[in-house]
């Protein structure tokens, strides 16, 4: 399941008791970027699609991926430090399957769901972060799925 | 031909617009874009764009129709 929030991350996933592995992961809001002191945040989205393609990824990893379940929320609006921006977690029975799964979902979510982050910087104009490592890879899906 | 655009990030600030009808003789996505970018400015390049319609992912050549949603995805960089 992919969901988006303006609220701060609750994760939901239930882990069923064949699942001997469980891999999470956050990410949070650092204070810097690039040499740059980063203040806080702020990430927009286009809603409608975001949500298709974030649901297809997790759909794409419970297919590929031997995996009991997975889930992954971004949120947006104004962040701070530290908050948490993203959360993907999966289960399964052993926990390569669950890693491998988890770095898909982060990599594809990065690459292809449409949502922009603006960075604040103390003594400087704000910034739309492009996705300087993904251009080039989110041409298409094909690459990834 | 009739258009809903959307603008999100850099192009939305770049419009002062969430969205607006356009109506042009753009027949593609492509098209379409030259035709904002030479109105409105925009400060990227189309090669660091993506082109989507009616929500889908799209090749800047794909056939437009009158009331389609045309959305230009700046580089995404959620996460």
């Amino acid at each position: 399941m992919f969901t988006l929030t303006p609220d701060p991350i609750t994760p939901t996933l239930p882990i069923p008791p064949e699942s001997g592995g469980f891999v999470s992961f956050e990410g949070r809001v650092r204070n810097h970027n690039e040499g740059l002191p980063v203040e806080n945040l702020e990430y927009e989205c286009y809603e409608p699609m975001a949500l298709r393609e974030g649901e297809r990824i997790v759909q794409q990893a419970l297919a590929t991926f031997n995996i009991h379940g997975a889930q992954c929320i971004h949120r947006y609006g104004h962040l701070s430090i530290g908050d948490i921006a993203l959360w993907v977690g999966v289960v399964s029975a052993h926990r390569r399957e669950s890693f491998e799964a988890c770095q898909y979902i982060i990599d594809a979510v990065k690459a292809l769901v449409p949502i922009w982050k603006k960075e604040y910087y103390r003594g400087k104009k704000p910034v739309w972060v492009a996705c300087h490592r993904c251009r080039g890879e989110n041409r298409g899906r094909a690459s990834l799925l | 031909m009739r258009v809903k655009v959307k603008y999100f990030a850099i192009l939305r600030e770049a419009t002062n617009l969430g969205e607006e009808i356009i109506e042009c003789s753009c027949k593609t996505p492509g098209e379409l874009f030259s035709f904002l970018k030479n109105k409105y400015h925009f400060p990227v390049d189309i090669t660091q764009i993506k082109a989507a319609v009616n929500d889908e992912y799209a090749p800047w050549d794909k056939p437009l129709e009158n009331s389609d949603t045309v959305v230009f995805i700046p580089p995404v960089s959620g996460g």
